[in-house]
């Protein structure tokens, strides 16, 4: 059974950095995608998530709600990741990136999964905290359930509605 | 981009495309050991638990000095039966032995 989110933020408050370091493999992937969502560059959005997880365990104590630290995490990545942005104006616009030959895209995400990633982080917070776990965690429904503290049945249903969600918002 | 399992099958391919790195969770480790700014240590939490604990303690021993009141009480009473003496001589027992075991008790306690 995985330990949830909530028991992990409370052993790094009680001192325990290896917690922090499990939050760390937890959410890596989700925090590069919310960075990759928002710079288009692979290399950048690492800065940005690595940036994020080492303020959000600076300011750790601040979080009320030890079971929303995904989505609170994923907040300080995006505003970290808009601070990488407005550092980097002077490099390529990211709206030019797309129009890039594929081998000059060297760390950016082609169109269809730029489009995905869109509708992904477009989402609802519950539903885009599922999907990165599930996909991005590489978590199993079960253990997404234990991580969120949710039950088995409400995180099918809000796979499957994202599912539904993400669909109709890459047809629009 | 039809049926459900194209959304999956494209979700895992983004997900492939955003590698995940041991290098990544040791340079966030670096950073936070490095850093001079650490998160407060939860003081709620371990008040809460030393409140829990002292408690516990303190329910110990009112539970025991209960125990210990009825004890004495009933031996007072046997005792008084036993020698005949009257009611009023074995409540005043009784009470005396009360005052005497809670002001033991409540002694140990602070």
């Amino acid at each position: 059974m995985a330990v949830s989110d909530a028991e992990l933020v409370q052993e790094v408050l009680d001192g325990s950095k290896d917690a922090y370091a499990e939050l760390v493999c937890r959410y890596e992937r989700p925090a590069k995608a919310a960075a990759i969502h928002i710079l288009g560059n692979y290399h950048s959005a690492e800065d940005a998530a690595q940036d994020a997880f080492v303020k959000a365990y600076q300011q750790l104590h601040r979080l009320s709600s030890p079971d929303a630290f995904g989505s609170w995490l994923l907040t300080i990545t995006r505003r970290c990741a808009l601070d990488v942005a407005r550092k980097k104006k002077s490099d390529v616009p990211l709206d030019s990136i797309a129009q890039m030959p594929a081998h000059q895209r060297n760390g950016h995400l082609d169109d269809e999964k730029r489009q995905l990633l869109d509708g992904l982080m477009r989402l609802g917070e519950s539903e885009r905290q599922v999907l990165l776990l599930r996909y991005f965690g590489g978590h199993t429904v079960q253990q997404v359930a234990d991580i969120t503290g949710r039950s088995v049945g409400t995180i099918t249903k809000q796979l499957s509605r994202a599912h539904q969600n993400l669909r109709n918002r890459i047809k629009e | 981009m039809n049926s459900e399992k194209d959304i999956d099958i494209q979700l895992e391919e983004l997900a492939e495309a955003v590698a995940s790195q041991d290098a990544f969770v040791k340079g966030v480790m670096n950073r936070i050991e490095q850093s001079s700014v650490q998160p407060r240590i939860s003081s709620i939490s371990r008040v809460k638990t030393a409140f829990l604990f002292k408690a516990g303690i303190d329910n110990m021993m009112y539970a025991a000095a209960a125990v210990a009141v009825l004890c004495s009480a009933g031996f007072e009473i046997l005792l008084s039966n036993l020698v005949g003496a009257n009611v009023l001589f074995s409540a005043m027992a009784i009470i005396t032995m009360c005052i005497n075991n809670f002001s033991y008790v409540g002694g140990l306690i602070l």
